[in-house]
């Protein structure tokens, strides 16, 4: 508890031949919120964990590597995760592809934000599409669009390959808007869909492809 | 946030849960020495353990028995660098073997649902909980820990006598006890690059 620690496991706990009890093994949890009052950092080492979690990391998003081959992008961690689920359940109609990531790109959704996210999901060699799940609130869609818009110019500038299929999904505040943002850019990687579901299956058959 | 096997025990020996003594290390050469300062110490046998923060390192060859230093060497050398589950094992933690005469399962959790702490032990250690929970769910025992009071003495009896664990492991952790025996590498910053 002086720790913070939610875990703290020992299996097995020995008794030796001689009669001392002995931690033979050890595994504990420590938890992250509790950064503020811990040290933490000691503990970690940079080359530790998925290598594209410690540069989601190292640019301050909120990143989870998942097994499959639908990159994902959402605003908002509620939407990020009913869109693993909608992926997840139109993957089965397409030889079982699944989510490969979490990716909650928040309020804001700035060019340089989008341009980040897109660049580790598209970095995940196991990534085949990728579907941007954006609903429209304080940040209306036309500035979503144009952040799409304007990440993949970076990512080009970059040299970076953007070829993957883009699934867009904008719906919400100043949709149409945002729709026809993407409309008249028309980069070849991005297919617009208007509902999450339509969305998700076109997604998931790109990825299964 | 996960603690490597090695920090973990060092966590514990912080607070006077006895531990194998052992040293980490992240070269074959270092590995080397520390089972060299072993033999030297009448502990000739070690155990090599790859430090990787995901189950079942022993099924996958990432924890190695070395009857010496020269045989510690030749394991260091074939479990650095390995890849467990996907993780590379860029550590290892060189310990003394130990005579096992029992095994058994003991934690502490957080039990989010009863907003309180929970201890789960049982007399058939050494593999997964859950599926010893799944197969013979009478030889685990669960205790509710009140956050606030901890678990002192009358507790760590209830969780002995529930979980059928051996009458010295209520008794065992105390911090700072002199019979633990702070392992050395608790006393030397763990991180060697």
């Amino acid at each position: 508890m002086g720790k913070d620690a939610t875990l703290a496991e020992v299996n097995p706990l020995i008794l030796t031949k001689d009669g001392r009890v002995v931690a033979l093994d050890g595994k504990v949890t420590l938890d992250e919120n509790a950064e503020f009052r811990q040290d933490l950092e000691s503990l970690t080492f940079a080359e530790e964990g998925d290598p594209l979690e410690v540069a989601a990391k190292a640019k301050g998003l909120n990143y989870v590597k998942l097994d499959g081959e639908v990159g994902i992008i959402g605003n908002g961690a509620g939407l990020v995760m009913s869109t693993l689920d909608v992926v997840a359940y139109a993957g089965e109609n397409h030889g079982g592809v699944k989510p490969a990531n979490f990716l909650d790109i928040g309020g804001g959704a700035s060019a340089e934000v989008m341009a980040n996210g897109l660049e580790i999901i598209l970095g995940d060699p196991a990534v085949k599409s990728v579907f941007v799940n954006v609903f429209g609130g304080i940040t209306a869609c036309d500035a979503v669009a144009n952040g799409i818009v304007q990440a993949l110019e970076l990512l080009e500038q970059r040299g970076d390959d953007v070829s993957k299929p883009l699934v867009v999904r904008l719906d919400g505040n100043n949709a149409e808007l945002g729709r026809q943002i993407l409309d008249e850019r028309a980069h070849p990687a991005v297919r617009r869909v208007d509902t999450m579901d339509g969305a998700a299956a076109q997604a998931a058959e790109l990825a299964a492809k | 946030m996960d603690l490597f096997e090695y920090q973990a025990k060092q966590l514990f020996a912080e607070y006077g849960v006895p531990v194998p003594q052992g040293k980490v290390a992240s070269t074959v050469a270092e590995a080397r020495a520390i089972a060299d300062e072993f033999a030297a110490a009448g502990k000739p046998r070690v155990v090599v353990k790859a430090q990787v923060k995901t189950g079942g390192r022993g099924k996958a060859g990432g924890v190695k028995v070395a009857e010496g230093p020269e045989d510690a060497e030749a394991k260091a050398e074939q479990i650095l660098g390995m890849d467990i589950k996907g993780h590379t094992v860029h550590r290892v933690l060189v310990e003394e073997a130990s005579d096992i005469a029992e095994e058994y399962y003991f934690s502490f959790l957080l039990d989010r649902a009863n907003r309180n702490f929970l201890s789960i032990c049982s007399k058939e250690g050494g593999m997964e909980i859950e599926e010893v929970a799944e197969t013979n769910p009478d030889a685990v025992a669960k205790i509710s820990i009140d956050a606030l009071k901890g678990a002192p003495a009358d507790v760590a009896a209830e969780i002995v006598k529930a979980g059928n664990l051996p009458e010295a492991a209520a008794a065992a952790p105390r911090r700072s006890s002199p019979s633990c025996g702070t392992p050395s590498w608790a006393r030397t910053p763990p991180s060697r690059r």
